[in-house]
């Protein structure tokens, strides 16, 4: 990509971030540019690992473009906790907070444009400006608010209802990201996934 | 996780909570005096359903004495998503921020002493307020890690070592919470959970 056509994406995708960003709480244009001129965009393909794992993460990113997952091991075995696409949001939970080193992986599922910011320089701003550190609460709440949703409508439901309501959560990833990983996450053989699916794709 | 203190729960409820709020962050007596000014005492017995299903919460609640069972309904079965103990912050921030009626149902299984303020008044605060802003973002960010935690502990891990997990996290609290609750909690039956701990008890009496 040219210079200018980075420059022209980190554009587009910043806009996006605004309107998300206004959405959630009402933030004056100043306050916004300020937080926006300190996100850069990044690029990486496919399977590769933002975050790694025994890491503390450095920044927060927004997702622009592209679907990332979000894993850990467990007894060596690998476990998928959540997925998240474009308009979504992941940092490290929270190890910048605790400064233990993360568990988590945050890999690429397929190519992916992200915004970035740094905590440290994301700290410093909301020091400075109350608008910002309100907007930073409400938009954390929101995240949580989705998490939460996301764990608990999980928790005990038949193999057919959790792939319901992951279609119905995630809508189109389904078709994007591997039946494998569709299967861990939900906590299901691939086999078991398929003969849903299959099913499922009558109606 | 380090094992909570009981001797701290014999304070006034609002000097716990200013120790709490303290051991999290940074912030002057006199913003902390006007967090605390806004808080109420309630106490409620064994039991009581503190939120309930279906309810859009407008209290943010402190735990000072006793445990309360955090769980909601699913294809007709009970579900059980965390225990608040001592210390810990309730209130259904989901119901609250999405406007949405809440699923999980927040019941004491001990007589309970809380302090409690309403939503409105803490974001009254927090807009006049920007340090004690920050230190709401950070108390939450707190709640989150600890959310997070605990998720990531029950995933993906055979049912022993999620009962020790269990166990040095909530420490001597396990003793507090009935069996039946434990085990639904860690998503295992009551008798595979009565195995684990006959298990456990063997091999400290051999030490």
């Amino acid at each position: 990509m040219t210079k200018q056509a980075v420059n022209l994406l980190e554009t587009q995708a910043k806009d996006f971030l605004r309107q998300i960003l206004t959405t959630a709480a009402q933030v004056d244009d100043d306050s916004l540019d300020v937080l926006l001129d300190l996100f850069e965009l990044v690029s990486y393909k496919k399977n590769h690992e933002i975050i790694e794992e025994g890491k503390i993460a450095d920044y927060f990113y927004y997702i622009h473009k592209g679907i990332i997952r979000v894993y850990f091991y467990k007894n060596d075995k690998l476990v998928i906790e959540r997925f998240e696409k474009e308009g979504g949001l992941f940092g490290g939970n929270f190890t910048h907070v605790t400064k233990k080193p993360g568990t988590h992986i945050y890999e690429s599922v397929e190519e992916v444009q992200l915004l970035r910011i740094k905590y440290a320089d994301l700290d410093e701003l909301c020091k400075k400006s109350h608008q910002i550190e309100r907007l930073y609460r409400i938009m954390m709440e929101h995240f949580h608010s989705g998490y939460v949703e996301r764990l608990s409508t999980f928790k005990s439901l038949s193999s057919e209802e959790r792939y319901h309501e992951f279609i119905q959560q995630y809508g189109d990833i389904a078709n994007r990201v591997s039946l494998k990983d569709v299967a861990n996450y939900l906590g299901m053989t691939p086999e078991t996934l398929s003969r849903i699916r299959s099913k499922y794709d009558k109606y | 996780m380090a094992k909570r203190n009981l001797k701290i729960a014999e304070k006034p409820p609002k000097e716990f909570l200013a120790e709490t709020i303290r051991s999290i962050t940074d912030i002057s007596e006199v913003n902390l005096q006007k967090i605390l000014d806004i808080f109420e005492s309630v106490t409620f017995d064994k039991n009581t359903k503190i939120i309930k299903e279906g309810e859009i919460t407008s209290y943010v609640y402190f735990v000072s004495k006793g445990i309360i069972r955090v769980y909601y309904h699913s294809v007709g079965k009970e579900l059980i998503d965390w225990f608040a103990e001592e210390g810990s912050f309730i209130g259904n921030l989901y119901s609250h921020i999405m406007q949405k009626p809440g699923f999980d149902i927040y019941e004491s299984i001990e007589d309970v002493a809380l302090l409690r303020t309403q939503y409105s008044d803490l974001e009254k605060l927090f807009k006049q307020n920007h340090e004690i802003e920050s230190a709401a973002r950070r108390v939450l960010e707190q709640y989150y890690v600890k959310y997070v935690e605990r998720v990531h502990h029950l995933k993906g891990l055979p049912a022993d070592e999620k009962y020790h997990l269990f166990q040095q996290h909530y420490g001597e609290f396990v003793q507090r919470i009935p069996l039946k609750f434990v085990a639904d909690y860690l998503g295992i039956s009551s008798e595979t959970l009565s195995r684990i701990r006959g298990k456990d008890n063997k091999k400290k009496l051999k030490k």
